[in-house]
């Protein structure tokens, strides 16, 4: 029997047997393989159907890694962008909040401290668009 | 060396060797709880196994034998995936249908060795892989709709907390 399927196989007459091994699995099991994944993979992961995404939503290890991971890249880019180290969550939050209204008021209140001219705003646009299409294969921020 | 005696849900016995049945922490608690070990002529049902799966499981534990018993930590902090013995990537190049089900007998089995290594496998499959490639790889429907995936793409918001 199992000759004659990889002579099948062989020939092309019969497609190799695929699984959604995640969707099949017993849920222990598939979170344990999720666990497995690079932090990236991970998110790529969830995005892959409903039923994987609703697994990696049932495991806290595996909400934390791709949270904590979201975080980091967040961070990075804002430091990029504002020039800044690491930040704690919150003050990114904060410097944000802060200048996303800016888009949408006069220049003149978006001057930065020691010189007149309005040149934070343009330049942060500009700089995040062109981080926003580099960092991640799959997910954007 | 005693051995035992497993049969698969389509019937066919195998004779293995008790130390080597007994890599399968299912195996050894129903040998200790039953005190199945006394009786040689005693057969131990395996009725969620089939033959070809359980020859390969045997082939796997005989091979491992001697491994020392794997670490006991749960918290998996090891997300090593490349550490896979080429022994053990050859036995598994298998197609999808045989890898799953070595997965649920090691999972039924309690075979932490095999369940470790099979789970690595599968990880591999999806590491560094889109969306869409992980889609193609296991042969997976796209369910979301077109603006449900792209605020899934834009937000991962499911890891945030609740």
């Amino acid at each position: 029997m199992e000759f004659f399927r990889s002579l099948l196989l062989a020939v092309g007459l019969l497609e190799p047997s695929k699984v959604d091994f995640i969707a099949e699995l017993p849920l222990e099991v598939s979170q344990l393989i999720l666990r497995k994944l690079d932090p990236e993979s991970l998110l790529c992961a969830a995005q892959v159907s409903q039923k994987w995404m609703r697994i990696c939503r049932s495991d806290k290890l595996l909400r934390d890694t791709a949270r904590d991971h979201k975080r980091n890249v967040r961070r990075k880019m804002m430091g990029k962008v504002f020039g800044l180290d690491l930040v704690a969550e919150e003050e990114m939050e904060a410097v944000r909040r802060r200048h996303v209204p800016r888009n949408t008021l006069p220049p003149k209140t978006v001057v930065f401290a020691k010189s007149r001219e309005p040149r934070g705003l343009p330049k942060r646009a500009k700089v995040s668009r062109s981080s926003n299409a580099k960092p991640v294969k799959c997910m954007r921020f | 060396m005693p051995n035992i005696k497993l049969q698969s849900s389509d019937g066919e016995v195998f004779e293995v060797d008790v130390d080597i049945a007994k890599c399968s922490v299912t195996i050894k608690t129903m040998l200790e709880d039953l005190g199945m070990d006394e009786d040689e002529e005693e057969v131990v049902p395996l009725p969620n196994v089939n033959s070809a799966i359980l020859r390969k499981v045997i082939q796997w534990a005989t091979y491992h034998k001697d491994d020392p018993p794997p670490p006991e930590d749960d918290e998996n902090k090891d997300k090593r995936t490349d550490d896979i013995s080429s022994w053990d990537a050859d036995f598994l190049k298998v197609d999808q249908g045989t890898l799953y089900e070595l997965i649920l007998a090691a999972n039924y089995l309690d075979i932490k060795g095999l369940l470790e290594v099979t789970c690595k496998t599968v990880a591999n499959m999806i590491k560094g892989k889109t969306p869409e490639e992980v889609r193609k790889t296991f042969n997976i429907k796209n369910d979301f709709s077109p603006s449900e995936e792209e605020q899934v793409r834009k937000e991962n918001e499911w890891c945030e907390e609740k």
